[in-house]
């Protein structure tokens, strides 16, 4: 009896166990065009403080700084079997004055000499990126055009991705171009038409650790080349060309008990102008119930200036010179919320951001602040759709 | 799949699960497409063509699994369950209420039995042509065990499957509590006559309810004995409960096939099963 019971089983067993597990191919672990097409929509308002009067001089230009309104759209959609084609277009609208250069003010401290609050430009950004999928990887072209008043721009760029290690470890890899042209509205003294190129390279690697964590890291080279100066500030002379390095490490975990995941990046940027940086980002991404997730967040930032950079202009300086406040020493640090409400096809979104730079967050000690360093608030809604 | 299909998940968010549905489902089309007799260009649809010109056709290494199934469970059933029974479907018409004259059944059955076809080493050939090869009662619950095989490749550790009335589960609910499956009445087919808890593994069920037709108040079941052409006096539902779908589904057609010896083959089978007899007894251990 006993044998007969479990001989009959086990022929039925053996034979189904003998049926060859096919390779399926799962949204998860192939490469795969999306199935679905993507619509997107974003609209986010990037709001600079004003400038303190007492940072600037006096009576001149505006205390207003940029206001940005930015409306961004995308498509993503599956091109056959084995393509798909990600578009994005944004197109903004920026009003507010900008810092010009800076002087040395009667107590020492520099001050700024802003812009009249007249500029108005509009800025159109259009991003295609077409990739095609294989079995163990993809492969991208991407190509870009953006335009405004003054400035108009053209990228392209080929990028990959190999899964290996049965799809544990993805190899990535890219190369982009880009031509930029400047054609600032004319001045006496001021250039009529410049030009940069810029040529970018990046190798990476992304390892899933186990079940909860990935770990991955990528090197970044740009190099650029050509007018590297900004025509509007009243003294601003740079090196015509600047190469750098960045150093890109993204940590994801999740915790399993609580339904959140934390995500870590450190980012080291290091060039030949003498500037270094630190970024170190925390977001944690917690599930409130299965339709939502809220993601505070957290950013800390801090630079070494430029080789060349200068508290206050002095044009009779000889060689390179700028006080650019972006080329100059300081800290900062960005708070974020971001809820995201989503659903099989959908997804709504909505955050707020708010960054602070000052010359004590700095790592080392900063002995002449920038009087323009900026503060914003970025607040964005958005949704995306799927069908 | 004949009859409704569902997939229920666990993950970590609507969105995960949503995906990893989908992933199942997908295994689930891609079979069948693979082995629906409606389509054209199904690998089923290649074989029966290859079959009516009797000729050969080369299968793939899934394909061939299935069919060392198939031969297995011939074998174990002592032929009784036969995947080439099923061209008796031309003459059993069940929704007409009507018996099939005796000599059009005798004119189809030379064309019923796998030992007139010739099976091995990825070849199936067919010296008579016209037989037709049917994986009903295989491909269903196949396809619930691959729905899970994706699943669990994908991570999922709690979820279940069911296409058509065939359930295999991805281990229990988060909370370790069982899966409670609803057993069919089969005399009042939409109620539930048995509630049976599935921590992990297959179910399937079969009964005489699934396609039948009353003749002077005799019931005729879909359950055709591949050597008479005719149905068997069946017990009227078995349930079986298998580590995989695809097992338990086999048992369940072969302890109906087997009639009255149902019962027996059962017990001596081993798993656990509830069998319902034409008189409304239960019995086995799943009751």
């Amino acid at each position: 009896m006993k044998t007969e019971k479990s001989r009959t089983l086990s022929a039925l067993t053996s034979a189904a166990l003998a049926i060859p597990a096919v390779a399926v191919s799962t949204n998860a672990i192939a490469d795969a065009p999306p199935t679905m097409t993507e619509v997107g929509y974003r609209y986010s308002q990037y709001q600079e403080d004003d400038i303190a009067e007492s940072n600037k001089v006096k009576d001149v230009g505006s205390t207003k700084r940029y206001d940005i309104n930015i409306h961004q759209f995308r498509v993503l959609t599956p091109v056959g079997d084995n393509y798909s084609v990600d578009a994005t277009f944004d197109y903004e609208t920026m009003s507010g004055a900008s810092p010009l250069g800076t002087i040395q003010g009667a107590d020492g401290d520099p001050l700024l000499v802003m812009s009249g609050a007249s500029i108005d430009d509009t800025r159109m950004d259009l991003n295609v990126k077409t990739t095609r999928y294989y079995e163990n990887g993809n492969a991208s072209i991407v190509g870009g055009y953006s335009t405004e008043d003054d400035y108009e721009a053209f990228n392209l760029g080929l990028e990959g991705e190999k899964h290996i290690n049965d799809k544990l470890t993805t190899l990535m890899g890219g190369i982009g171009y880009s031509d930029d042209t400047i054609e600032p509205t004319p001045a006496p003294g001021r250039v009529t038409e410049e030009e940069k190129y810029t040529a970018t390279t990046f190798i990476g690697i992304a390892q899933v650790i186990n079940a909860e964590s990935v770990l991955q890291t990528s090197i970044n080279y740009a190099y650029s080349d050509g007018y590297l100066s900004d025509p509007y500030k009243l003294v601003d002379q740079r090196p015509d060309s600047r190469s750098s390095i960045a150093w890109n490490t993204r940590y994801r975990y999740y915790l399993g008990s609580l339904d959140a995941a934390v995500h870590a990046d450190y980012r080291l940027y290091v060039d030949d102008w003498d500037m270094l940086s630190h970024t170190i980002g925390f977001e944690w991404h917690q599930n409130i119930d299965p339709n939502l997730r809220v993601i505070p967040s957290f950013r800390y930032y801090s630079q070494s200036q430029a080789d060349f950079y200068r508290p206050y202009d002095n044009a009779s300086i000889e060689g390179d010179k700028s006080s650019d406040y972006r080329l100059s020493p300081f800290g900062a640090v960005t708070f974020g919320l971001s809820a995201v409400a989503h659903s099989y096809n959908w997804k709504i979104i909505i955050s707020a951001e708010r960054y602070i730079a000052d010359g004590d967050l700095a790592l080392g000690t900063v002995e002449t602040e920038h009087p323009g360093l900026l503060q914003y608030t970025l607040l964005t809604v958005g949704f995306d759709y799927a069908f | 799949m004949g009859g409704p299909c569902s997939i229920q998940l666990y993950a970590e968010s609507e969105n995960e699960a949503a995906l990893h549905a989908k992933s199942a489902m997908d295994e689930v089309y891609r079979l069948e497409v693979k082995y629906s007799r409606y389509r054209d260009d199904s690998v089923i649809s290649k074989i029966n063509a290859a079959s009516l010109r009797g000729g050969e056709i080369k299968v793939d290494d899934e394909t061939a699994g299935i069919l060392n199934y198939a031969e297995t469970v011939l074998h174990e059933s002592k032929g009784l369950f036969d995947v080439t029974s099923g061209v008796l479907r031309k003459v059993w018409d069940f929704k007409s209420g009507t018996l099939p004259n005796q000599l059009s059944i005798e004119a189809i059955l030379p064309l019923v039995g796998w030992n007139k076809l010739s099976w091995g080493n990825g070849l199936l050939a067919f010296p008579l042509a016209g037989i037709e090869l049917d994986f009903g009662g295989i491909v269903k619950e196949y396809a619930a065990d691959r729905a899970v095989a994706v699943c669990l490749q994908l991570g999922v550790q709690h979820g279940l499957v069911e296409l058509g009335g065939d359930i295999r589960v991805i281990g229990s609910h988060p909370d370790e509590s069982p899966w409670m499956v609803g057993i069919r009445n089969p005399r009042i087919p939409e109620q539930a006559i048995a509630r049976v808890p599935l921590q992990q593994g297959g179910l399937a069920s079969s009964g005489d309810y699934e396609r039948y037709m009353m003749v002077n108040g005799v019931r005729y079941s879909h359950l055709l004995n591949p050597s008479t052409g005719w149905p068997v006096k069946s017990l009227a539902s078995v349930t079986v409960v298998a580590d995989q779908c695809l097992i338990a589904g086999s048992a369940t057609t072969i302890a109906m096939l087997k009639g009255e010896q149902g019962l027996a083959w059962l017990e001596l089978l081993g798993l656990p099963y509830l069998a319902i007899d034409q008189n409304g007894v239960h019995h086995g251990s799943l009751q």
